[in-house]
């Protein structure tokens, strides 16, 4: 016998041997997950309610980033394209507007799987072990969040993929549904979760529980659903009058109220929750709950402070700051917006209090030389001076040359110098270069719920009562003393005022494009107000591009799920 | 025992530095870097990352692995042998990213460290039988092993870190937590193996072999796959009739066929997991756990099935030897990722999906070309390799699957998408207007056409194949003197070239690449109009798609060896001194025409971060005393 041990150590050795082979005959190969979590744990009550917490997440991927920016108010009568970014066939209607975007495919990848986590706490409710009222509520919310997802996709693709079931084996059948069978499963599903929805308004809800969907969110989006149902392929005669049925019961039920400032909407931090925040996508100053670094497509911030600033950081007397924020200049306001919806700006506080117009320097010098102004050719400044100003109108140059710092005229607004959007400016960001904002995004508040009224009121011939709806918002956006200037006159109501009126209050609130498609003018008022959009934009283009992928992975290909026309 | 540290792995300005303005100031009047060297604020100064302590970026590992055994006899050619492999991986990985940088602008430094514990043992119990009976041998191989790994890791990135002196070195008294993780992977595979030798006078050879293989991996019913195989040899040159030739010294000709199963997908594929997604209430946080991936119970062992044609040769007493090695691999059960429709809710199931087919030649030659009695030799040494791929069915037949970029009868890395036909002319105005376009924009190939572009019109490329390669080392001695080079050359492959989709943009902000682009006066069709306004030319994807052919002399040594004499008179035992050139030169139009850097990739993507190819020249001397 050779051996290079000795026969002890080769005893032991065999021994251990036996002992690991004798483990190795049935179990050894078996897979036991640990550091993840496997799909029954949605069957535990914990997991039933962490499941209904993970179906609001996918609202960030639409509300407050840069894929729900570019689909809503690119390319439309208030904003055209500027300088910077991606995306510019949102803006010019071109072929670069097609079927492989990726931010088209990511909206319709994490709506779908927001819907498919909706429908499995659906599913599994009744075998849910939590009690009966626990079990109602989570369900009611989860339709809501099911018909808020249909909503969107419908409105941006028409008829897609019509899913109430959980997906539970890897299938590629999807077909597309019809309009009308998508809202009839979007009303059906809100109107069926009101009883269960918490009466409270949302600035009452617990603070654990802000956020959640509420009745009165629902009676506002029924509102939009069924002000917008009216003039799609799938319209009732009813529509007009169920909009402005839950409309009004949204702003009678449930003491929600406007608030004096048109301002204070915009506060950013404790602010956020006010009276007239009737449902919000969440966002905090908390980079774990605020970003999902493992799926930014499910999540990361709140960006839009980064998309409507305006060139200043490269102007003289100033560098980029926190205060001023990151300007990535993608959207620029038309002239349409600036001068004929903007036009009062004695009464009417919006046009000051919704744009930016002054930047004070933070990079002081002396004989700086001046870039957009040509009545001066050197200025000096010192920190906090003026170092840009918008007036918002023309001046002459003698008017200019009096003033020591630079004067940003509309002769001279380009892609890169324009108003700025003062909405989304996020100031309280750690550092320059943080995109990740904290800004809740103020998906339905109560002014938008008096232009809905408004406007379904005014298209069931309710004149009278459609001017006190739009009235109220008017007022309240009135310099101080200025609200009976504001108010306007039966006579005065006509379908532009309504459409002014909302962009006066909404502008940059990712509703723009929705607006127009509803309105059935897209095509007209590009064409009369974006000196981008006006010469591509077509019919075709009240619907968005199906994403390629889905199209090619589905069986029959676009055989069985056809693109929309002209892509 | 290992232990290794590694800087820098992931850092690399290069990409970034490409695309500088050139009328910026690194340096201001008194050396200093000016961190924003122009007024575009993305583009930072890249030598502030190279300052030390700027961006750091360290990994430890600590191996120990060890193989021990032991062997019985436990009858005359009967023995029992069991080897134990343990393997210990420690590693640990630390970042740190300090203000003045790009990727932070001032703003607050990032850390982030990560720890890896791994441990993987094999064990295996082989009893082995040999016999020699007259001129036949015999031996007879039985195998059990169980391999099994365990991995645990886990990481955390903060933000703030109040000193950079601190480094990666205390993560707790950074302003924020950025994130955390943890995670285990197991898994295992036990096998079973048994072989049987055989050959007469080492003139015919038989082996024969089968193998029962099980993974954790795949689904309860599906874990075992069973592989077996063959393999014969004829020793022509043992045979009697051989024995008389004067120019044939060996002479050998192998036939085999055998399955080999690849277990290549990540752990826990066969169940469905959840995925973790980050909301808050107010500023309550709502972490959720939602349906992430779907399982897929059945998947199982893929199998690739090779026969072999193969004929080793050595003639006239070694002037000429080679092998020459004909194969076909059938792959079945190719494990993928199966793309899906997202509808459902889904990205992709892991499935095993379809049949490929890979044919192809191997043949290797060494000759003695010159070796004259004055001591002048000339030797060369030539591979050469053809291969081709295709596939043969996939998940539903013969059919192919758009969606996956899957196509019957090509390579898996096809690549299908638009091509470009030209870039829009003057002349056609009317027609580029057609099709949304612009004078001086990409046209692209209307494949079916319809008259304008869509999805339909995307066509095949060609892949990161090459139709052939091949490689000839020539080397020359001649008394003291030795000479030798290496030419390897790859022909007919199709790469994409990130530095054409990445650093073209084609809009003035920032450097790139130059290329052939069209202007009025310059009616060329290779590259669009340059347009201020855009992030990146229409239909970019039409233009990053190049021949990868190249020719590239890989080195070239050349070296003079003392004679003994004179060594020994320095008191030495030997002496050379000599010279070496690596990669002195590459051919290619990918380079010569478009600019490019180095079109050699493993997966026919040309990275635009990859550092260029670097020509190294040394010159040495080497003593020995």
């Amino acid at each position: 016998m050779k051996s290079r041990f000795s026969h002890k150590s080769f005893r032991i050795l065999a021994l251990a041997t036996l002992l690991m082979s004798g483990q190795a005959c049935k179990d050894v190969l078996k897979e036991t997950v640990i550091s993840a979590i496997p799909n029954d744990y949605i069957n535990t009550p914990k997991g039933f309610e962490d499941a209904s917490k993970a179906a609001y997440s996918s609202l960030r991927n639409f509300y407050a980033s840069e894929r729900g920016l570019t689909m809503t108010e690119y390319g439309t009568d208030i904003y055209q394209a500027g300088a910077d970014g991606s995306y510019k066939g949102f803006h010019f209607y071109d072929t670069q507007m097609n079927s492989f975007v990726d931010i088209i495919q990511q909206v319709w990848e994490e709506l779908y799987r927001g819907i498919n986590t909706c429908n499995a706490v659906i599913e599994r409710a009744p075998a849910a072990t939590v009690s009966d009222a626990t079990k109602k509520l989570r369900v009611a919310e989860m339709k809501f969040l099911r018909a808020h997802y249909y909503f969107i996709l419908v409105q941006q693709f028409g008829g897609v993929d019509l899913r109430l079931t959980e997906t539970i084996l890897p299938t590629k059948k999807t077909s597309r549904a019809t309009e009308t069978d998508i809202y009839k499963s979007i009303t059906s599903d809100l109107e069926s979760a009101l009883a269960d929805l918490p009466t409270v308004k949302a600035s009452s809800q617990g603070s654990s529980d802000y956020g959640r969907a509420t009745k009165s969110a629902a009676e506002h989006l029924l509102a939009r659903v069924y002000l917008t149902k009216a003039t799609s392929s799938a319209k009732a005669a009813d529509d007009y009058s169920k909009a402005a049925t839950y409309a009004q019961n949204v702003i009678s039920n449930y003491s929600l109220k406007l608030l004096p400032d048109f301002a204070s909407v915009f506060a950013q931090g404790s602010g956020e929750i006010n009276d007239e925040v009737i449902f919000s996508v969440q966002y905090t100053t908390d980079p774990l709950t605020n970003m999902n670094t493992a799926n930014t497509n499910n999540g990361d911030g709140n960006k839009l402070h980064l998309y409507f600033g305006m060139q200043y950081d490269v102007q003289p007397g100033m560098k980029r700051d926190i205060a001023n924020d990151r300007p990535f200049k993608r959207l620029r306001p038309t002239t349409y917006l600036l001068e004929t919806v903007f036009k009062d700006r004695v009464n009417d506080s919006r046009y000051k209090k919704t744009f930016k117009d002054t930047w004070l320097s933070n990079n002081p010098g002396t004989n700086l030389n001046t870039s957009f102004d040509n009545s001066k050719a050197k200025m000096t400044l010192k920190a906090g001076d003026t170092a840009i100003y918008i007036p918002g109108v023309e001046w002459t140059v003698a008017q200019r040359a009096a003033k020591p710092y630079q004067v940003l005229v509309p002769s001279a607004y380009t892609a890169a110098l324009f108003p700025t959007l003062q909405k989304f400016l996020d100031p309280t960001r750690p550092d320059l270069t943080y995109e990740q904002g904290s800004r809740d995004y103020l998906a339905f508040r109560l002014a938008e719920t008096y232009l809905i009224l408004a406007e379904a009121q005014f298209k069931s011939g309710k004149t009278t009562e459609a001017t006190a709806a739009i009235n109220a918002v008017r007022r309240r956006a009135a310099w101080p003393g200025k609200e009976s200037a504001m108010e306007i006159t039966p006579a005065q109501l006509d379908m532009e005022m309504i459409m002014q009126e909302r962009a006066r209050e909404l502008a940059g609130e990712q509703m723009r494009w929705f607006d127009l498609k509803r309105w059935g003018n897209l095509v007209e008022r590009v064409k009369l107000y974006n000196p981008d959009g006006a010469a591509n934009v077509k019919e075709t283009h009240n619907l968005r591009p199906i994403p390629q992928t889905q199209i090619d992975r589905t069986e029959g290909g676009s055989a069985s799920f056809a693109q929309n026309p002209g892509f | 025992m290992m232990y290794s540290v590694r800087n820098g792995e992931n850092l690399n300005p290069y990409n970034f530095t490409l695309q500088q303005n050139p009328l910026g100031r690194p340096y201001d009047d008194n050396g200093n870097l000016i961190f924003s060297p122009t007024n575009d604020a993305l583009l930072t100064n890249p030598l502030a990352e190279v300052v030390p302590g700027a961006q750091v970026e360290n990994r430890k590992k600590y191996r120990i692995f060890n193989s021990i055994y032991a062997e019985v006899n436990i009858l005359d050619g009967l023995k029992y042998r069991v080897n134990f492999g343990p393997d210990f991986t420690i590693n640990r990985y630390g970042r740190f990213i300090g203000a003045q940088t790009n990727a932070r602008k001032g703003g607050d430094p990032q850390a982030q460290t990560a720890s890896a514990f791994g441990f993987n043992y094999t064990l295996e119990n082989v009893l082995t039988y040999n016999k020699k009976v007259g001129d036949h041998n015999f031996g007879i191989t039985a195998l059990q092993s169980i391999q099994r790994d365990n991995f645990e890791q886990n990481n955390i990135s903060v933000q703030g870190v109040p000193a950079e002196s601190q480094q990666f070195y205390n993560e707790g008294n950074a302003s924020s937590v950025l994130g955390v993780g943890s995670g285990l992977v197991q898994w295992t595979i036990n096998s079973y193996m048994g072989r049987l030798n055989y050959d007469y006078k080492d003139k015919y050879l038989v082996t024969a072999t089968l193998r029962r293989d099980g993974s954790s991996r795949f689904g309860e019913n599906t874990k075992y796959g069973n592989f077996p195989g063959i393999a014969l040899g004829w020793n022509i040159s043992n045979e009697d009739f051989m024995k008389g030739s004067t120019w044939v010294d060996l002479l050998k000709l192998r036939v085999s066929r055998g399955s080999v199963g690849n277990q290549g997908v990540a752990p826990y594929q066969t169940q469905g997991l959840l995925g973790r997604t980050v909301y808050a209430f107010g500023t309550t946080p709502a972490y959720g756990y939602r349906p992430e991936t779907i399982g897929n119970p059945d998947l199982r062992w893929e199998t690739s099935t090779t026969t072999n044609i193969g004929v080793d040769f050595s003639l006239w007493r070694g002037r000429v030897t080679g092998a020459i090695e004909l194969y076909q691999t059938k792959t079945t059960d190719l494990l993928l990722s199966d793309l899906l429709p997202t509808s459902i809710g889904f990205n992709a199931v892991t499935k095993n999906i379809g049949e490929t087919q890979n044919k192809g030649i191997e043949v290797s030659l060494s000759t003695v070309n010159v070796n004259t009695k004055g001591g002048f030799k000339w030797t060369s040494d030539i591979v050469f390799s053809k291969n081709s791929e295709a596939i043969i069915s996939l998940f539903n037949g013969p059919v192919d699957d758009v969606g996956n970029k899957r196509f019957i009868g090509k390579p898996l890395t096809e690549f299908y998408d638009y091509k470009k036909a030209g870039i829009w002319q003057t002349s056609e105005a009317d027609a580029a207007k057609s099709y949304q376009s612009a004078v001086g924009q990409i046209k692209v190939q209307d494949t079916n056409g319809d008259g304008k572009i869509t999805a339909d019109d995307r066509v095949f490329l060609g892949s990161d194949i090459p139709t052939w390669s091949g490689g000839i080392t020539n080397r020359f001695s001649y008394k003291g003197f030795d000479l030798n080079f290496f030419i390897y050359a790859r022909v007919g492959q199709t790469i994409l070239s990130g530095f054409h989709r990445d650093n073209n943009q084609l809009a003035g902000r920032y450097e790139q690449i130059k290329v052939d682009y069209w202007t009025p006066n310059n009616p060329t069709n290779e590259f669009p109009r340059p347009n201020s306004s855009q992030e990146f030319p229409v239909y970019n994807s039409a233009i990053i798609y190049f021949d990868g052919s190249f020719v590239k002399v890989r080195n070239i040594n050349f070296g003079y060896t003392f004679p003994a004499s004179i060594a020994s008179k320095l008191r030495m035992q030997s002496l050379r001194i000599f010279s070496s050139i690596q990669q002195p030169f590459i051919f290619s139009s990918y380079r010569s025409k478009y600019n490019g850097v180095d079109p050699e990739t493993s997966d026919g993507t040309v990275s635009n971060g990859v550092t260029p190819a670097t020509r190294v020249v040394t010159f040495g001397l080497n003593v020995k005393f």
